[in-house]
């Protein structure tokens, strides 16, 4: 088995992983092979080995009945599967999100103004990566040069010296600075209230809802097996909002 | 003794052992990579297959023990996946550690018993 043969083996393998998480496997297996420049058959055992080493403890495991479709089957079997996923992260939001009575589009909520010990406050006066996985979380964007969130969860948000921000396993209300952003979303539930600067958004499995409460905004949108409904774009709006999604959900905010 | 049970004996030892190597590892290296990771720990007298150690590394960073950025080598080549201790692994490194200590301490102590 060549070492190409060996990565085509364990892209098929890992197929139940999420796309960032399998990329970032291969290229690294990859660049592996390239340094050592031994055979990765030699060195990792066999594919099917190492993606079970992968995949064990994963959320996602192998696709269900893989080895009961044939290869005319594939694409029902994606589509299916991508739809059960929507219906999912719809589920997964409304669970999130409709526990409360919370206008999260009210950016003027007393909740908003706390100055409790829930809320935790970090001076940041810089572009920003957000990464979200498996989250439900709310955003704002204020004044201040700092980053301001109260989360729930047994995981706290992290922001590394790499200028990116981890939210994980969390639901969280989060203001940010009016610098630049790119959200990285997996799998994850999000409402932006108002941004008052211009944002890229990746997504993967996962819903987005915008509260524009007034404010014009220029949508840029590349989708994949995605249902993205209700929002108007402006060409003469003062931001940009670029969303690239796949098998995920966008749509007007309302409140529940 | 059974060999194949011997091997699954040994698996369930070093996993947790090798995590807690790994975080010691990025503890004294700022940031480390796969392939030099192994041989760090290669001269360490703890030789590793490349199939456990990767697998490791994905599952520490998932746990939120790792944080990892690539990095281009500045003499060219493939990116390289560097990882480094998050806040969250680094505040966990002496717990584990003193653990790990207590339970040599406590199998010394088992092992003078008369």
């Amino acid at each position: 088995m060549t070492n190409n043969q060996y990565i085509t083996a364990l892209k098929k393998a890992l197929a139940g992983l999420d796309r960032a998480s399998r990329d970032d496997i291969i290229q690294e297996i990859q660049s592996h092979a390239a340094e050592s420049g031994k055979p990765l058959l030699e060195r990792f055992g066999s594919p099917d080995e190492l993606a079970k080493q992968y995949l064990d403890g994963e959320i996602i495991a192998n696709p269900v009945g893989k080895k009961i479709l044939g290869i005319g089957k594939k694409l029902f079997a994606w589509i299916g599967i991508g739809f059960v996923v929507l219906i999912a992260a719809v589920a997964l939001f409304i669970w999130y999100m409709s526990g409360d009575d919370f206008n999260y589009a009210d950016e003027n909520a007393a909740e908003l103004k706390s100055q409790s010990a829930d809320w935790v406050s970090k001076e940041w006066d810089a572009p920003l990566t957000i990464k979200l996985d498996q989250a439900a979380t709310v955003f704002y964007w204020h004044d201040a040069k700092s980053i301001r969130w109260s989360c729930l969860g047994d995981m706290q948000p992290r922001i590394g010296d790499d200028a990116v921000m981890s939210i994980r396993h969390s639901k969280c209300l989060v203001f940010l600075p009016k610098t630049a952003v790119t959200m990285n979303a997996t799998q994850s539930e999000t409402v932006i209230v108002r941004p008052q600067v211009s944002l890229d958004i990746n997504m993967e499995q996962a819903s987005l809802r915008v509260a524009e409460n007034g404010v014009k905004y220029r949508y840029v949108t590349d989708a994949s097996r995605s249902k993205i409904d209700g929002l108007q774009s402006h060409d003469d709006a003062e931001y940009t909002i670029s969303i690239k999604s796949h098998e995920s959900m966008v749509a007007p905010y309302q409140e529940d | 003794m059974e060999n194949t049970t011997y091997q699954k004996w040994l698996a369930q030892l070093r996993k947790g052992y090798l995590e807690l190597c790994v975080l010691v590892v990025l503890d004294k290296q700022d940031s480390s990579y796969g392939l030099e990771m192994l041989q760090t720990l290669e001269q360490a007298g703890l030789p590793v297959n490349e199939g456990t150690l990767y697998p490791l590394l994905n599952r520490m960073f998932k746990n939120g023990w790792l944080d990892s950025h690539w990095v281009t080598p500045s003499e060219g080549g493939h990116p390289r996946r560097h990882y480094q201790l998050s806040d969250e692994g680094r505040a966990l490194l002496p717990t584990m550690l003193g653990m790990f200590q207590d339970n040599q301490q406590s199998l010394d102590k088992l092992r003078d018993l008369k």
